[in-house]
């Protein structure tokens, strides 16, 4: 993806979200933004798909449950002692051990996932950098050349972006 | 078991006995490398037990022993099946005799006392001429001190004594608590100073004025047996138990009646029982013609008699009406917890009582003591002590007897040996009295010796090693013969010889003297002689004239002997009495109601005073002692230091005082056990109601365990059971069960994997009554402790054993936690077995490490023993093959192991029994262990 | 005051606290240290000679330790369920105060971990309980109670360690961008590289939801766990079947409690009054005050149960807790968690922060005992009257004790000078919203 395009600083989410509704509006389709929090208007302004990561973290709960259930009821067997007049698989206790594996390795399944996404996402749309993103400035950044670019740049500043410049 | 030894084994025993005694101890030498034997001696297969027979010491019964030894030592001590007397059961002291031989402090060899005070060692020889010169110089300034020795060893005394030209009066045979009264009496009434024998299987009724025979009195564990016999089965048939005494003690707890009496004032009870027997009124059938001379001798009105004994109204025709109904009968006394100054008036109305119940002859026989070696009378130890004292004694040479430390501090004993120039002590441990001794020669232990013990007529007991002589110890016979022919420049003639020659003439000709060695004795059916009442014994009143009225305030003072106390060896001393729970120290029993009036509590440290001195003890409640009265345990110097000593020794009677120190032993609350009522644990039953509930089998959520082969289970009648606690030493010993020490054990730390536990049902209006209830592994098919040990290291094996994994013990904890019998034990520390009691460890089982718990296994090391044993032999166990250490020496033989599996086993028939029961069974745990109840025929 | 204003005055007070410590913060990490020797010191003085040195003994061989673990554990829960229960509630008051709960649940996990293995006999072996494939084939007993602890309690210290990392991502990216030197590099270690685009926004909200998803049945799921530690037992007073709501609710009690205990001082001494309001104090008296009532209300529940019906081992383990050798310490207990906790139905007491710090210490006090009844008087009081024997702790299991404290208030107080201890893009997030509610 080129990153040439127009970068805009916002002091106020709100505005920020305004400007993006405007470019999208305006017919620029890779608008990008940085943020200190998720704000929910700018979230909602951006309207990017939700995460993929639901499904594989949900199958990674599942693999847990059933590794629980394969390390109990398999060790069971392998070493087949009876206590306290038990049977050799008794279900019952195993369900606490799958549940427990089931939110360990759910867990970490979505711990990689999101790292993998998460840092997927930041190279293939980047915004250019600046400390300020992370502190108390919003940055929109907004793909286009030429003319496009000019426009971006004319709809930031009606929208009271702090700054407004030209990246790549 | 089987008798491994071959027909010459005794010479090749003597021979290495020779061999080590010249050899000064060559076996203390460690090997340090594993080698094997490049000559192996010819019976030491290692892995395989080595059986000798001999016979215990430790106390003047005189059991026939079997000594387990492997790789040359001995392990574990059992009774000899054929011995008549032990019937193959050895109670706790003659167990313990193992920690007489292996004890840390044992004498290594000669000693002198030099100038300093302390000992010095030096050669036999220079030690046997010191001897020879002083009993030389002046025989008649020669005095020999011995314990009964009915044999080889007292001839040889005596045959040493005559060569000095010495009078036989000059040796004393010390024996403190040897009933002397009944001897006494017997004298008196049937011209016969002999101790009688009990036959109390033969009867359905025993009365015993405070004589503990089921714990230190006579015989215990022939007279255990006995009572056993007529036990375990409801009825009119069961032998019925009545103890008479101030103090419920075991065998008081074992008695089906307990007539409390005033301390001291048994005599009046017997009086009273007499007179109301030969009352005319009374019809008792039966009375021998001497009748109504009797009556006049014992003209005592029933009720004055009870009050004077302060027993309840009614008691003694209660009694008198059983005694003349349940016959035969047989009335034992007086005991320890009996000799008040009058004991020998009781003594002789206790056996007119059996004359006139018609028991002589047949539960009480006369004619069986040898009187080889009867003990001396006090009256001959208070001579002797005078004589000591009065500087006339030159050599006082003591084997076996420790006058300082067994007979009453006030006697002067100690003050007496000062003026004593040589003190010669063959005592292989250190006692009292060695500690004042200028020689020591050490004596060989009983198990490195060879012995010949004549226990009664018709009861020859024989002795011999089991093993090599751990230290340069010489047998104190044969150190007396050597000096003896070093006087008279003889050649010295050998013991091992004279035994043998003595042996020889008693079993006449054709015997053979090796064999009955190996057998452990030599035993002929003697029958016992007819007595009768001497003329003369008629004419003396039999009681005491004159009321004897106690002064006001004062307590009676009540002294004791305890199964386990008096020898000091760990295992005796960490097993808590069965009373009192208490451990390691002695204690001073109060009753609840005398110590609230002393303002007394529970673990105070109280001054006791008599005439005769003062100790200083902790106060222990007990509410199965009399009021007014304060009980201590002989054994120590404390109850000695309380005794006075007049003509007889008043072990009870004397009047104390007790008093608050202000000082509190935060120690002894820590380790009694309070008395609670546990009667849903501890079900009875009674010919009224003779069957319990029978154990159902528990609805349970899974189906139970397969046990393919065996279901190993054990059957323990509570019925026949006396406390004795033989069966908690025979675990230790076999088990390697460490010793903690006194301070563990104060914090709930002993490792006992089995234990007597005892409760007390007070009912109002009646005097409590305990339960004895044996606690170990229940080995349960749903065992609680399995299932929460996070390691599998305990789990339920296919024999139905509740096996524990140590080496897999991460030691959490929770087993025992969730095991509702508590029979789980930790290692809160490495066992400590100090150099060489070691020796004593059984090979066959593991010694656990700190960290790991441990519990009863069934004794699995034998159920694997025999198990293979039978599959060399291509056939399968045989019932009663499995004997479990415990169940192998109870006494009353109470517990019973087998194999629930098989229909026809014994234990399954007893599972079976209208008896039995399941210690909480609502838990569902489905324990291997039934109980069978005990029978209280005073239960509603 | 404009968004951006409100965004650097936050982000300025929680730089504020990641200064250089002062010497009082020295001081505290000293004496925390000390402590830690000495519980050191103690343990391997119990490896080497042996359980003897506790006070332990049959039967009861649980105590003091125990009761450590189950009171750390506790102590842990207060955090997950700020963070993620509350989060899922969208609980707005949570935000000030969540991130220094989870920390105070992951050290707490870390302290609590500690007892299991302290209290074995053979504390070497402790590896054996986890299921690791051997030559020998050895396995464990999932039908143990113990080893259901060991899962829960790992997979607890992972998931709430992984929730506090994850929170931490955006906050320690601006505090990167905000300094520079080894906290720089330090910051930019916990961020992970993070640039706050709509990208990883978009995937890290959603990761986040999850995260707290699992966690909240956790919360609930390992206080059950370790309470049938005694509820799945035949013990009398143990074997109980009110005993995982009771501790869930015990545990969420003794928590709240902590994280009060230490955030009065905090906001203190790090300023944070106005991040950390008296509302927010306010809140977490009010979740303190309903749990002391659900504890109390078990109590009682407890005791109708055991002495309903006729005599039983129950009624004599309950009535000997009441009335027996540990009554003092029983009584103790329910002033602190029954009684003292109802002046919090005083809007006064909750808003005074010293009232809080006191009744927050009673209550700390309270959980730990009502712990040690629970463990020691089921044990020493059980059905067979001749193995009832006293405990008493002894010095090793007290410095063993005060260790673990010190070992918990030394990582707390590292924490706080070296990470954020108040979540800034979540204030951050909170300003936006709340201008929007007005």
């Amino acid at each position: 993806m080129s990153t040439e395009g127009v970068l805009a600083v916002f002091a106020d989410p709100a505005p920020a979200a305004r400007a993006v509704v405007a470019l999208r509006a305006a017919g620029h389709s890779d608008v990008r933004a940085a943020m200190p929090a998720p704000f929910p208007e700018l979230v909602r302004a951006l309207d990017r798909p939700r995460s993929a990561l639901d499904s594989i973290t949900l199958s990674g709960a599942l693999i847990g449950v059933g590794c629980g259930f394969a390390l109990c009821i398999g060790t069971a067997l392998a070493w087949p002692l009876v206590t306290g007049g038990k049977p050799i698989v008794s279900i019952p206790p195993f369900v606490i051990i799958a549940f427990e594996l089931a939110v360990l390795i759910g867990a970490l399944v979505n711990l990689a996932t999101l790292a993998v996404l998460g840092g997927r996402g930041r190279r293939r749309r980047e915004v250019p950098g600046d400390p300020r993103f992370s502190g108390d400035r919003i940055g929109v950044f907004v793909a286009a050349a030429g003319t496009g670019a000019e426009a971006a740049e004319a709809l930031f500043r009606e929208h009271g972006a702090e700054e407004v410049r030209r990246v790549g | 078991m089987s008798d491994a030894s071959d027909s010459n084994l005794t010479r090749r025993t003597f021979l290495k006995v020779l061999a080590a005694t010249g050899a000064a101890g060559c076996s203390r030498r460690q090997q340090r490398k594993l080698i094997p034997y490049l000559v192996p001696p010819e019976d030491i297969i290692p892995g395989e037990p080595l059986f000798y027979r001999t016979v215990c010491r430790e106390c003047s019964s005189a059991c026939g022993v079997t000594a387990r030894t492997r790789e040359g030592r001995a392990v574990k001590l059992e009774g000899n099946p054929e011995d008549p007397i032990s019937g193959g059961a050895l109670c706790a002291r003659g167990q313990a005799a193992l920690q007489g031989l292996y004890a840390p402090d044992r004498f290594r060899g000669p000693l002198r006392r030099g100038g300093d005070g302390q000992l010095a060692p030096l050669s036999w020889e220079d030690a046997t001429s010191a001897v020879a010169a002083a009993c030389a110089r002046n025989p008649a300034g020669v005095r020999l001190v011995s314990r009964p020795e009915p044999g080889a060893a007292g001839a040889v005394q005596r045959a040493f004594l005559a060569g000095l030209g010495a009078r036989p009066e000059q040796r004393l045979v010390l024996d403190p608590l040897d009933p002397t009264p009944l001897r006494a009496a017997a004298a008196r009434l049937f011209g016969r100073p002999e101790l009688p024998v009990f036959e109390l299987a033969d009867a359905r009724s025993v009365v015993s004025f405070g004589a503990d025979f089921l714990e230190t009195w006579l015989s215990p564990v022939e007279l255990t047996r006995g009572l056993a016999a007529g036990r375990g089965r409801v009825g009119e048939e069961r032998t019925h138990l009545t103890w008479i005494g101030p103090r419920l003690s075991a065998t008081g707890a074992c008695a089906d009646a307990w007539i409390p009496v005033d301390a001291g004032a048994e005599l009046w009870l017997a009086a009273g029982l007499l007179a109301w027997l030969l009352d005319p009124a009374q019809g008792v059938s039966g009375l021998p013609p001497e009748a109504k001379r009797l009556r006049e001798l014992v003209a005592i009105d029933v009720a004055e008699a009870e009050r004077r004994s302060g027993t309840p109204v009614g008691a003694v025709a209660r009694l008198g009406a059983e005694l003349a109904r349940r016959r035969p009968s047989a009335v034992l006394g007086p005991g320890v917890a009996a000799a008040g100054a009058q004991a020998t008036e009781l003594a002789a109305i206790v056996l007119l009582l059996n004359y006139v119940l018609g028991n002589i002859g047949t539960t009480v026989r006369y004619g069986l003591d040898a009187l080889a070696d009867p003990p001396a009378s006090f009256t001959d130890i208070h001579a002797l002590v005078a004589e000591l004292a009065g500087g006339h004694v030159e050599v006082l040479l003591i084997h076996h007897a420790d006058l300082v430390g067994t007979l009453p501090v006030a006697l002067g004993a100690a003050a007496a040996l000062e003026k004593v120039p040589l003190i010669v002590s063959f005592a292989s441990r250190p006692d009292a009295t060695a500690g004042r001794a200028h020689l020591i020669l050490p004596d060989g232990h009983a198990l490195e010796s060879f012995a010949e013990v004549r226990a009664r007529r018709g009861v020859l007991q024989l002795g011999q090693p089991v093993m090599l002589p751990l230290h340069d110890t010489r047998a104190a016979s044969q150190v007396l013969l050597d000096v003896a022919a070093q006087i008279a420049r003889a050649a010295p003639t050998d013991f091992y010889d004279d035994l043998q020659a003595r042996v020889a003439a008693d079993l006449g000709a054709g015997g053979d003297v090796r064999a009955a060695q190996q057998r452990g004795g030599h035993w002929a059916k003697v029958e016992p002689e007819p007595v009768a009442l001497r003329a003369e014994a008629l004419t003396a009143p039999l009681l005491p004239s004159g009321p004897a009225t106690a002064p006001a305030g004062a307590l009676a003072l009540l002294t004791f002997p305890t199964a386990l106390r008096g020898a000091d060896h760990p295992w005796l001393r960490e097993i808590p009495d069965v009373i009192a729970t208490v451990s390691w120290t002695p204690w001073a029993e109060l009753a609840p109601a005398t110590a609230a009036r002393l303002d007394i509590d529970e673990g105070d440290v109280v001054a006791v005073t008599t005439p005769a001195g003062r100790a200083e003890l902790t106060a222990h409640l007990y509410p199965g002692l009399r009021e007014g009265t304060v009980a201590v345990p002989l054994g120590g110097e404390a109850a000695l230091a309380l005794v006075p000593a007049a003509a007889e020794p008043i072990w009870v009677g004397a009047r104390a005082t007790v008093a608050r120190t202000g000082r509190r032993d935060e120690v002894l609350p820590q380790v009694v056990v309070p008395y609670r009522e546990t009667g849903e644990l501890v079900p009875s039953v009674s010919s009224a109601r003779p069957a319990l509930s029978p154990p159902a089998e528990p609805p349970g959520m899974y189906p139970p365990p397969e046990h393919p082969v065996h279901r190993w289970a054990m059957s323990i009648d509570l019925d026949r059971c006396v406390g004795c606690q033989a069966c908690v030493v025979a675990c230790y010993a076999e088990n390697n069960v460490a010793v903690v020490g006194a301070e563990a054990a104060a914090r709930g730390r002993n490792m006992a994997w089995l234990q007597v536990e005892r409760t007390l049902r007070e009912t109002p209006g009646r005097p409590p009554a305990m339960d004895f209830l044996l606690m170990l592994c229940q080995h349960c098919t749903s065992a609680p402790c399995e299932p929460v040990c996070p390691v599998y290291a305990t789990y339920h094996n296919s024999e139905g054993l509740n096996a524990q994994v140590y080496n897999r013990c991460v030691g959490t904890r929770y087993c025992s936690n969730n095991c509702p019998y508590k029979v789980r034990v930790f290692n809160w520390q490495d066992p400590e077995f100090p150099s060489p009691l070691n020796l004593q460890l059984n090979p066959d089982v593991t010694v656990r490490s700190k960290g790991v718990m441990e519990k009863c296994t069934f004794c699995v090391q034998r159920i694997r023993y025999a198990e293979n044993k039978a599959r060399d032999e291509r056939r399968g166990v045989r019932d009663g093959e499995i004997v479990p250490a415990c169940a192998q020496t109870c006494p009353a033989q109470a517990i019973v192991f087998g194999d629930l599996h098989d229909p026809t086993s014994r234990v399954s028939a007893l599972a079976k029994d209208g008896r039995a029961f399941r210690v909480l069974d609502e838990l569902n745990t489905r324990p291997a262990i039934t109980y069978l109840a005990r029978v209280r025929e005073d239960e509603p | 005051m404009s968004v951006a204003e409100a965004f650097a005055r936050i982000q300025r007070t929680v730089q504020a606290t990641q200064r250089r410590p002062g010497a009082g913060h020295i001081a505290l990490l000293v004496v925390a240290a000390a402590a830690i020797v000495a519980g050191g010191w103690a343990w391997s003085l119990q490896i080497s000679v042996g359980m003897r040195v506790s006070g332990l003994n049959r039967p009861v061989s649980w105590a003091v330790y125990i009761t450590n673990f189950v009171f750390w554990v506790g102590i842990a829960h207060s955090g997950t369920l700020l963070s993620a229960v509350l989060f899922l509630f969208r609980a707005r008051h949570r935000t000030a105060v969540f991130r220094v709960a989870e920390a105070m649940t992951v050290f707490g996990v870390m302290t609590a971990g500690l007892f299991p293995i302290i209290h074995l006999g053979r504390p070497w072996l402790a590896y054996w309980l986890f299921p690791y494939p051997n030559q020998r084939h050895l396995w464990v007993n999932f039908r143990s109670p113990l080893m259901w602890d060991v899962f829960a309690v790992s997979t607890y210290f992972i998931v709430s360690s992984i929730f506090l990392v994850v929170g931490i991502v955006p906050d320690a990216a601006a505090l990167r961008d905000a300094s520079r030197g080894w906290r720089r590099r330090l910051y930019a270690f916990f961020a992970f590289g993070w640039r706050g685009t709509d990208e990883e926004w978009r995937h890290y909200s959603r990761a986040y939801l999850y995260f707290a998803a699992f966690a909240t049945p956790l919360v609930f799921s390992v206080h059950s766990v370790v309470s049938w530690d005694f509820a799945v037992s035949i013990l009398p007073g143990w074997h109980s079947t009110i005993f995982p709501p009771y501790f869930v609710a015990g545990a969420i009690f003794s928590g709240m409690a902590m994280v009060i205990t230490l955030l009065v001082p905090l906001r203190r001494a790090l300023h944070l009054e106005d991040l950390v309001t008296r509302d927010h104090l306010d809140m977490l008296a009010r979740i303190v005050l309903l749990t002391s009532l659900i504890v109390t209300y078990s109590y009682i529940l407890e005791f109708v149960l055991a002495l309903r019906g006729g005599p039983s081992a129950e009624r004599r383990t309950l009535l000997y807790r009441a009335a027996g050798d540990y009554a003092p310490l029983f009584w103790t207990m329910i002033a602190c968690n029954s009684a003292a906790p109802l002046l919090l139905f005083f809007r006064r007491v909750r808003f005074t922060p010293a009232a809080l710090l006191v009744i927050s210490l009673l209550i700390n006090v309270g959980m730990w005992l009502e712990r040690f009844i629970i463990i020691v008087t089921g044990l020493a009081h059980d059905r067979i009257p001749w193995s009832w024997h006293l405990y008493k702790p002894r010095l090793v299991e007290a410095a063993i004790t005060v260790g673990s404290f010190g070992w918990f208030f030394f990582w707390f107080l590292v924490f706080v000078r070296l990470l954020p201890a108040v979540s800034i893009a979540e204030m951050k997030e909170a300003v936006v919203e709340e201008r929007h509610v007005d």
